[in-house]
């Protein structure tokens, strides 16, 4: 168990950084929310035995556990909680401090993410043609030798969608880029400077 | 006639573009005027959450903040994706004067601002 420079455990960092974050002092341990998670038999520990770990301040376990990343943000669990606590939105915090210190438990998902926003951030729109083909080549690039059915059945697929106007070649750009690029940069100035989560 | 302002979301623009279709023609046939947000960006999806909050946040607001301007007081999102964040953002933004106030100090770098 680490404090922080703040003398914050791991628990109450996770409760600060979550709008609502508190509420977990108030969990059960029912089950309820692994019990209705549909990526609970993916999870190495379900999210009530993550919080219970969380509670416990086990900081580099919660950190490493794939659960956060299997998380499909259904908000199932959210709607089903006897106490409130915003899971969905602890499940992102703790994907953010993974991230922020390295600790993933792997890092294709983070790959993913960061491939997704970085079309976000320079055409405004997300860009499926170019996620998938640079998350393919840069993590399962052998695929074509190893797999070759599935490769040819993507790429079978991709025409039918691409003869039906549902794939796209190039990115869409929104018209008024600078505006966004001004208001990301701005919250990233603040987000450092207030050392947000 | 009733008149929504429209979130259609990137993945609407092309993989799911039928269910953008039949989403516009059914809102016709309940007397739903549809009116686009005017140069709308993507919602972030569940990446950006993941990443940094602050940014995900002030992405969505941008979008809020463009919708406002349309002067019609219902948006309307058909992917639940997209409709989460505008909900999520929007709540957050309403319950926590922190956030209103940090995401609005981002949008203000953009000419623009939310009052959620």
């Amino acid at each position: 168990m680490v404090d922080d420079s703040n003398g914050r455990s791991f628990y109450e960092r996770v409760m600060e950084a979550t709008p609502g974050g508190e509420t977990l002092a108030l969990c059960l341990q029912c089950g309820t929310c692994g019990g209705s998670c549909p990526s609970g038999p993916d999870m190495d520990s379900t999210p009530r035995r993550l919080f219970a770990m969380v509670s416990a301040n086990m900081e580099d376990e919660v950190l490493k556990s794939n659960a956060p990343w299997f998380c499909v943000s259904c908000y199932y669990c959210v709607t089903r909680c006897p106490q409130e606590i915003p899971i969905t939105d602890i499940m992102y915090t703790l994907k953010r401090m993974a991230v922020a210190k390295g600790q993933y438990h792997e890092d294709s998902h983070v790959d993913f993410s960061n491939t997704f926003i970085g079309a976000v951030e320079r055409y405004g729109r997300s860009f499926e043609l170019g996620l998938a083909t640079r998350h393919y080549l840069t993590h399962k690039p052998l695929s074509m030798v190893t797999n070759p059915g599935s490769t040819i059945g993507k790429g079978a697929m991709a025409l039918s969608m691409l003869s039906k106007g549902r794939l796209s070649l190039t990115p869409e750009r929104i018209n008024n880029m600078p505006q966004l690029t001004a208001i990301l940069a701005e919250a990233k100035r603040i987000a450092a400077k207030e050392e947000i989560v | 006639m009733s008149n929504y302002v429209y979130y259609p979301g990137c993945s609407q623009q092309v993989a799911a573009r039928a269910y953008d279709v039949s989403c516009r023609k059914v809102s016709q046939t309940l007397g739903m005027e549809l009116q686009e947000i005017d140069d709308w960006n993507c919602c972030g999806a569940t990446e950006y959450f993941s990443l940094n909050a602050l940014p995900a946040y002030s992405l969505v607001a941008r979008n809020l903040a463009l919708a406002a301007k349309h002067d019609v007081p219902e948006l309307m999102a058909s992917c639940s994706a997209c409709y989460l964040n505008l909900r999520k953002t929007d709540d957050k933004m309403g319950d926590y004067p922190k956030i209103n106030d940090q995401v609005n100090q981002a949008l203000k770098a953009g000419g623009v601002d939310y009052e959620p």
